[in-house]
């Protein structure tokens, strides 16, 4: 097991390295140039060749691709994440402050995807092909393939700002601080429903598709008809005895939609304007500040590195056939 | 335990399965009776698709659902005490309350038979919990010493492992012991020792009697091996395409066998003052979908051939599968008794 997990951290540091050479490679190629963006937030409109050349090299532009490169992952091992080239200040602090916003999202997300996606893939199974199940299917499919840009603006539109039911903007409220608790949870909640709710329904619709599928496979197994012949009810046979088989396939499933939902963080946050590394990541591409695309790059790989690791030696500890291999 | 578990009985009338196919509804089990008595074993024998399995299957309600279901006849289990239930047209409630414990089955594939996430003692002790209300604690004891009842050494500790961990034949006597935990007067195991090495099988086969004997349940075993049946069952069926074709004591059927095609089957068995290779039965087992009309083994039957040969041309008939008696391809033959302990289904034989 130790080794086994060494070899994947190994591969995935190599991984790693190959994830931050594109995207330094691409940022790099696209068109645009921090040094342009400074002099134009300086309020200038034209400056002189020598000003242009100065701020090149002021931040190493002027130096080969490769040799840049070699810089930055020689700081980067040391954990220096460099300045902003926007605000000059510290990467990871920027990064940081944001980073909790995005994981109770994409946690939160997950956590409402599966509370939902549960129940449903069961109800489905239970009866196939009946009522319920094409109902939900139906319902499941046409939300599926909404995507999530055209329902968050849907949700903005309507239930944030004319019905007035949930706040579309932001994470609290800027009379947060001065709230009774169960008023900060209100408050909370108000905030969080509608950028959950985007983030989870095309996980909802994907996991409980795949538990049904999974789970009438399981009822087809020997081993199902044996619960039956032991007397059980056809609810225990359901949620004990297939569900618990389901249940392995799932977590490499959920391992996996943890990575798409931090991608998805991108649209979504500057949607709703939520203080997020999805919303950072826009404004960085956008102003051309490298130093914070890297390190928002470096930490969503790490981020689906590790999913994918954790997916892998959950399923390998849930499976005695796997655990006593 | 309960006072009157040896003198359970299933009296099966008239059986009839109906499938739902593509190409419409087909019958594998069609107008099948027999009886399981108290202390005594029914075999069952066949051929592959002849609708043992599902007969068996039927028997504990157990056919797949929305495809298959029982369409007549009865199943009635009785426990001699004067309750009984048919269980061709029970309540699923009141069938569930004797599954695992009136009556219990073992399969032929134990390693597919046992959920692989639970621990093979977690999954014995699941049936004292739920039909005679033990704790988890009692019962996973009660499961430990049923697994060294079935034979399992060590058994505090196999309790603990899973099905992967244990061998084919282990596999199969954890499955017993999860048959015995309810403490069935009956007991249906289909095809038990097929999946199964030889030298295991006679383990499996000397345990099943040993506990037989034990317990006094009443058992139908399923199989197409007549060698087994030979050392364990009271009294043989013998079924060809959904229907028993003859019915015989275990003795008289080996030293008298009058229906065409037990007496083909017979000869399959390898025999040490005999010459192996006997070439089988031509032709195969119709699907239930093709049944022939009249004696459904007609096509394959010598005895129905040669004596065509011999008779009139009138009384024959030339079919797909050469010149064969009229009567057979015209007439259901019934089975109908033909000695103490013997029925045969066959219109020449019983003439």
């Amino acid at each position: 097991m130790v080794r086994y997990v060494a070899k994947r951290l190994l591969l995935a540091g190599v991984t790693l390295v190959g994830i931050t050479i594109v995207t330094f490679a691409v940022t790099r190629l696209a068109p645009g140039d921090p040094a342009l963006e400074a002099v134009s937030r300086g309020g200038a409109s034209t400056m002189s060749a020598e000003a242009y050349a100065r701020l090149r090299t002021y931040y190493d532009l002027d130096q080969p691709l490769s040799r840049q490169y070699a810089a930055w992952l020689g700081r980067v091992v040391r954990l220096d994440f460099g300045r902003s080239f926007h605000d000059g200040r510290r990467v990871t602090d920027k990064v940081g402050e944001r980073l909790p916003a995005t994981l109770c999202l994409a946690g939160g997300a997950v956590v409402l995807s599966l509370a939902f996606a549960i129940p449903i893939g069961l109800a489905s199974a239970r009866r196939a092909g009946g009522v319920f199940d094409t109902v939900a299917g139906g319902v499941l499919a046409a939300l599926h393939s909404v995507p999530r840009y055209v329902m968050a603006m849907l949700l903005i539109v309507v239930v944030g700002v004319h019905l007035d039911w949930f706040s579309p903007y932001g994470l609290r409220s800027d009379s947060f601080e001065d709230m009774s608790y169960p008023g900060k949870a209100a408050d909370l909640v108000r905030h969080f429903a509608l950028i959950v709710f985007c983030f989870a329904y095309p996980l909802i619709a994907y996991q409980a598709r795949f538990i049904r599928g999974n789970l009438l496979e399981v009822l087809g197994q020997d081993y199902i008809r044996t619960a039956r012949a032991k007397g059980l009810s056809e609810r225990a046979v359901l949620h004990r005895h297939a569900f618990r088989n389901t249940l392995l396939p799932l977590i490499t499933v959920v391992g996996l939609l943890v990575p798409s939902a931090l991608g998805g963080s991108v649209i979504l946050e500057t949607m709703f304007q939520w203080p997020g590394i999805g919303q950072l990541l826009f404004q960085a591409m956008t102003q051309r500040d490298y130093p914070v695309v890297m390190a928002l790059t470096v930490v969503a790989a790490v981020v689906v590195l590790l999913c994918t690791l954790l997916a892998d030696l959950t399923y390998a500890l849930a499976d005695p056939r796997v655990r006593y291999a | 335990m309960s006072p009157n578990r040896h003198s359970a009985a299933l009296a099966v009338r008239d059986l009839r399965v109906e499938i739902r196919t593509r190409e419409g509804i087909v019958r594998p089990v069609d107008g099948v009776s027999f009886d399981i008595r108290p202390g005594r074993t029914l075999g069952l024998a066949g051929e592959s698709g002849c609708g043992k399995t599902v007969s068996a299957l039927a028997l504990m309600r157990l056919l797949p659902r929305g495809q298959a279901r029982i369409s007549g006849g009865s199943v009635l289990w009785s426990n001699g005490d004067g309750e009984s239930v048919n269980l061709a047209t029970a309540a699923e409630q009141e069938v569930r309350r004797l599954r695992g414990r009136r009556l219990a089955m073992i399969f032929q594939d134990p390693a597919a038979a046992l959920n692989p996430v639970f621990t093979v003692g977690e999954q014995i002790a699941e049936v004292s919990r739920l039909h005679l209300g033990l704790s988890h604690g009692k019962a996973m004891r009660r499961a430990v010493s049923l697994l060294s009842r079935v034979g399992i050494a060590d058994a505090a500790r196999r309790a603990r492992e899973y099905p992967h961990q244990f061998s084919g034949g282990m596999q199969q006597r954890a499955m017993l012991a999860m048959a015995l935990a309810g403490e069935p007067g009956i007991l249906i195991a289909d095809e038990p020792t097929t999946a199964l090495d030889v030298t295991v099988q006679a383990q499996i086969v000397d345990l099943l009697r040993g506990l037989q004997s034990e317990a006094g349940m009443g058992m139908l075993w399923v199989t197409h091996d007549l060698g087994v049946l030979a050392q364990v069952a009271d009294e043989i069926c013998v079924m060809y395409a959904g229907r028993i074709v003859e019915r015989a004591g275990t003795r008289e059927l080996f030293a008298n066998p009058l229906h065409p095609y037990t007496q083909a089957l017979l000869a399959c068995v390898p025999r040490l003052h005999r010459p192996a290779g006997t070439g089988g039965i031509p032709g195969s087992v119709p699907t239930p979908a093709e049944v022939p009309p009249g004696c459904r083994f007609h096509p394959r039957c010598a005895l129905s051939r040669r004596l065509a040969v011999e008779l009139d041309a009138e009384l024959c008939v030339n079919t797909q599968s050469g010149s064969v008696l009229r009567r057979c391809v015209d007439e259901v033959p019934a089975l109908r008794p033909v000695g103490a302990d013997h029925w045969v289904a066959c219109g020449e034989v019983a003439s």
